[in-house]
């Protein structure tokens, strides 16, 4: 529900409940009020009755005394003569008006009457009484079921000679005449103890029909009702009171008043209206007013709502559409604070976004934006990519808080450059990235760059010069792509750490012969499973007899794509990839199931490979090859390990363990390509070796050179000296063969002898004429 | 006073007769009606009196209004002056007879068998007569002079045999107004057959009925003889 509905609702509400509650309270006073009132006049109008009643009596009984006292009256009375007497008792009392006439005797012996029979007593004792006191007597008595207002006087002639008595209706003039006095409804009801047609007397308003119920009201007035104070009975229209004129044997006389509900509650009716009238006024001016307070309430709200949603959907107000002030413009200023906080806030983001937070340079996402910019642009520019060589050892040696203080440090260096520079980023963890608005950069700025970068930095007297490859594209030279010119300065730049190089520019073909790395390292696992790969062997014959005494195996890539892959690029992909331990254990398989095959057509064979540097220090090495010789049924002396120099150099303590463990199983070990690495004569010593292996390079330039023949001949020297036997590869010529033979060379291996042959022409080539050397 | 006007009856009608016999007779026909309502007019007394020559009046009569059933009867007698009336009693009330009338003021007391001796009325006029116990009985004597007089029946029509002339006609009637002494008077030709509606100006007359009391006490008496 809306505020404004709500707030309509409780007002109206408040003022409703308001309203009714007032209405009901006065309404409630007034009816009572008028109700006492009412009562209050019905009892006035019971006394005024009462007054009149008394009144009226005190004339009938003068009019009475006066016929009392004419003689011709008395005359008639004095003869006793009961026809006469009835004559003119009903002659004056035509001429009083009354209903009743009754002569008695002095002793009240009724001698004529109208409505009692001569010679009977007069029944009404009171009144007897009274007149006997008083000499009259006025009051109300019951006769015939009719009531009179009886006067009784004596006769006079002089002497008392009788007793008058007129007894006069309470009819429904007289009720009436009260009635027009008091302004009441007036009637004379007569009530016996118990009820019996319902035909008893009454006169007055209830008799013309005024009030219905007469049967109801007469069982009240039996049950004593009415006379103590005025009530309304249920149903009724009428308020009534009454009071009891005559309690006598045969029934009794009330006079009742009665004041009409709806005449009496008129004024309350009235009121009523009147307010109902003003209720409905006053709602429908609350309604307006309330409509138009809270319009004017909810219309800067509803300005301020739709400002907001302006300013949640990005738009910024310069003015809150409002005017008001109080607590609306306490919100249209906290709104307008709040749209600054938000552009802060979004500025922050937005920067953190772009930025790295520890340098506070663009980050990469800014770059690739920044680039694709420029691209957009179409401007020539450079990108330099550079990292710090071996940043993690900065952070494993000196802790990375150090780390971070370089970073921050090269960072603050970088920015300073001057131009071409545009703009530094800090692209990884130990990566920038300059962006340059020249085609290629300029040696001069080059120099000036290197210099600055190269520069020591010392933070707590340690100082520490961080080595940075820097690897450089050209737009558009070398790309029109964002992630090709990333990709390609990295490139370069992996070359210029390769080279230990600080700059490198991108090359053409470099990426082409990275994108084929990749490929081939992606599927190097493919080529084991798929059989791509497969072992070719090169013989091994005795330098002097030429003799065959072993081969050399060695590992072969059939690319489906790419066709033949040297063992050379794979084989160090594999290394740097990590996929060097599964080619080495598919090489052992597959050349212990070789051996194990030419073992049971009666060639034992000794074959020698290739162990990588990975292999070297690979502890489990030992085990695995012995499992693979045990599954074959291959004696461990078939088998011979070539190492080279540097692999065991990256780690020599594990590697010669590794080698120990290898060599007491009962392979042999040799060192391949020796003279070409860091040669150390001391761990030569401590090496379980068996062999050496001379490199190539040397042997293919033993004709022409010197110094090549020099290294040759030592190196037999030194190998034989050390127990070692010697193994020159690479030999071609025949010359080269009479001159390894004749420095002492144990075992030759060259196209000379053969090229590397597969496993099925090995037997034949064997066949053809190759002398097996017997092995001690 | 009553004797003073005493003539010998017998040789007034004999003159009268000789008369009459001695002059051409016509008969002169009154009808009384009430100017109001057109109704004729009961106990209307006509009165004719010759305009031309010496005219006197009837001789004396004997009359009675007798009282039945709380009622005069008859209601109006026209009598000569010098008349007598008596007012015998025929009910089983007493009544009281009086009038306070300018031609003659009496009363007789209460009385019921024992009627009392005769009235005389010897001066001209009405005299109005009253019960004193019972107020709605009345009864009118006209004493008049006229040669000629009769009492309307309850066709309101008088037919007199009067000698050929001219005559000055004199109408009363109860109802005429309250005093009861004043006449209506016109012109009337002896042969003139003539109707004269009167406007009746009296207030209304009593009513004759017993009323609701009479009635009570004839019920009361019924009811206390009948045991």
């Amino acid at each position: 529900m809306s505020f404004r509905r709500r707030l309509l609702l409780i007002m109206l509400g408040v003022v409703i409940v308001a309203q009714l509650v007032t209405a009901v309270a006065t309404l409630g006073a007034i009816r009572r009020d008028e109700l006492i009132r009412g009562g209050r006049e019905l009892a006035v109008g019971l006394d005024v009755t009462r007054q009149l009643l008394r009144e009226r009596g005190r004339q009938l009984r003068d009019n009475v005394a006066i016929l009392a006292a004419d003689y011709g009256f008395r005359s008639a009375v004095a003869t006793r003569d009961t026809a006469t007497l009835a004559s003119v008792l009903a002659n004056h009392g035509e001429r009083a008006g009354a209903d009743m006439v009754i002569l008695t005797d002095p002793r009240g012996s009724i001698m004529a009457g109208t409505h009692l029979a001569p010679g009977s007593a007069l029944p009404f004792e009171s009144l007897w009484q009274q007149a006997q006191q008083h000499g009259q007597a006025v009051g109300v008595v019951l006769q015939d079921g009719q009531p009179f207002q009886f006067v009784l006087l004596p006769v006079r002639a002089p002497n008392l000679i009788g007793w008058i008595g007129m007894g006069f209706v309470l009819d429904d003039s007289l009720a009436r005449e009260i009635g027009q006095l008091t302004r009441l409804s007036v009637s004379f009801v007569v009530g016996t103890a118990a009820p019996q047609h319902g035909d008893e007397f009454v006169s007055g308003a209830l008799a013309a029909g005024e009030g219905a119920g007469i049967g109801e009201l007469r069982q009240g007035l039996a049950r004593g009702r009415y006379l103590e104070q005025s009530r309304f009975e249920p149903g009724s229209a009428q308020l009534t009171r009454a009071t009891l004129l005559v309690d006598g044997a045969d029934g009794r006389v009330y006079t009742v008043v009665q004041r009409s509900r709806s005449e009496l509650l008129a004024m309350f009716y009235n009121l009523g209206w009147q307010m109902l009238v003003i209720f409905l006024l006053t709602l429908v001016l609350i309604a307006v007013a309330v409509a138009l307070c809270v319009r004017s309430m909810a219309r800067p709200l509803v300005r301020l709502a739709d400002a907001a949603r302006r300013i949640g959907r990005g738009e910024r107000l310069q003015d809150m559409p409002v005017r008001e002030r109080g607590e609306v413009g306490l919100l249209a200023r906290t709104l307008a604070g709040m749209q600054q906080d938000l552009d802060e806030r979004e500025r922050s983001l937005l920067h953190q976004t772009r930025h790295d937070q520890l340098t506070d340079l663009a980050n990469r996402s800014c770059a690739q934006q920044d680039i694709e910019a420029a691209v957009h642009q179409g401007r020539p520019f450079t990108l330099l990519r550079l990292a710090i060589s071996g940043f993690r050892h900065i952070n494993d040696t000196f802790g990375y808080d150090m780390g971070d203080r370089v970073l921050v440090t090269l960072a603050r260096r970088l920015r300073a450059l001057p131009p071409p520079l545009r703009q530094a980023y800090r692209i990884g963890g130990d990566e920038f990235l300059l962006l340059l608005d020249v085609a290629q950069a300029e040696k001069v700025w080059l120099t000036g760059l290197l210099d600055e970068l190269f520069r020591p930095i010392d933070p707590q007297g340690t100082p520490i010069r961080p080595t940075l490859s820097l690897g450089e594209v050209n737009f558009p030279a070398h790309g029109h792509d964002t992630w090709l010119l990333l990709r390609r300065a990295e490139i370069a730049m992996a070359v210029a750490h390769r080279t230990h190089c600080p700059h490198r520019r991108y090359e053409e073909g470099q990426d082409e012969q990275h994108q084929r790395q990749l490929k081939l390292v992606r599927d190097l696992q493919q080529a084991v499973t798929d059989h791509q790969l497969f072992m070719v062997y090169q013989p091994q014959t005795a330098a002097p007899t030429g003799c065959l005494t072993g081969f050399e195996a060695l590992m072969r890539w059939q690319h489906p794509e790419l066709g033949f892959i040297p063992p050379d690029e794979f084989i160090s992909l594999a290394e740097q990839s990590g996929h060097m331990t599964l080619l080495s254990q598919w090489m052992i398989e597959t050349v212990c199931r070789q051996l194990a095959e030419w073992n049971t057509q009666g060639h034992r064979l000794r074959v020698a490979i290739n162990l990588s540097a990975r292999d070297v220090v690979d502890p489990t090495l030992a085990d695995r090859l012995e499992q693979v010789l045990l599954a074959h049924d291959v004696a461990a002396d078939q088998l011979t390990l070539e190492v080279t120099e540097s692999a065991i150099i990256q780690d020599p303590v594990m590697a010669v363990t590794v080698l120990e463990r290898l060599r007491r199983a009962g392979v042999r070990i040799a060192i391949d390509d020796y003279g070409t690495g860091y040669s150390s004569l001391s761990q030569l010593r401590t090496l379980p070796v068996r062999e050496l292996k001379i490199d190539k390079s040397f042997v293919l330039g033993l004709e022409e050179r010197e110094e090549d023949r020099i290294i040759v001949r030592s190196t037999i020297e030194l190998g034989h000296n050390l127990g070692l036997e010697v193994v020159a590869e690479g030999v071609e010529t025949e010359a080269a063969r009479q001159l390894l033979a004749n420095l002492g060379c144990n075992y030759l291996q060259g196209y000379l002898i053969s090229r590397p042959l597969p496993a099925q022409a090995v037997p034949g080539w064997i066949a053809d004429g190759a002398v097996l050397e017997r092995h001690p | 006073m009553r004797a003073s006007g005493k003539r010998p009856v017998p040789s007034l009608i004999l003159l009268a007769l000789l008369l009459l016999a001695a002059m051409p007779v016509a008969a002169a026909g009154v009808t009384v009606a009430d100017a109001a309502t057109g109704q004729p007019l009961a106990n209307a007394v006509v009165a004719l009196y010759p305009r031309a020559g010496h005219s006197s009046a009837p001789p004396p009569v004997r009359a009675s209004i007798v009282q039945r059933r709380a009622t005069f009867m008859p209601h109006v007698l026209v009598v000569p002056p010098g008349s007598r009336v008596s007012f015998p009693n025929r009910d089983t009330t007493r009544h009281q007879v009086y009038s306070f009338s300018p031609p003659l003021t009496f009363s007789l007391n209460l009385y019921l068998r024992e009627t009392p001796p005769p009235v005389t009325f010897d001066r001209a006029g009405v005299e109005v007569l009253g019960c004193n116990i019972h107020d709605h009985m009345q009864a009118f004597i006209v004493i008049s002079e006229a040669p000629f007089s009769a009492v309307t029946a309850a066709d309101g029509r008088v037919a007199l045999e009067v000698p050929a002339g001219p005559y000055r006609l004199r109408i009363w009637h109860p109802l005429l107004e309250d005093t009861h002494q004043q006449w209506w008077e016109g012109q009337l030709d002896a042969d003139e057959q003539r109707r004269v509606a009167l406007t009746l100006r009296a207030s209304p007359p009593p009513r004759d009925e017993p009323s609701e009391l009479a009635r009570h006490f004839q019920q009361a008496l019924q009811q206390g003889t009948a045991p």
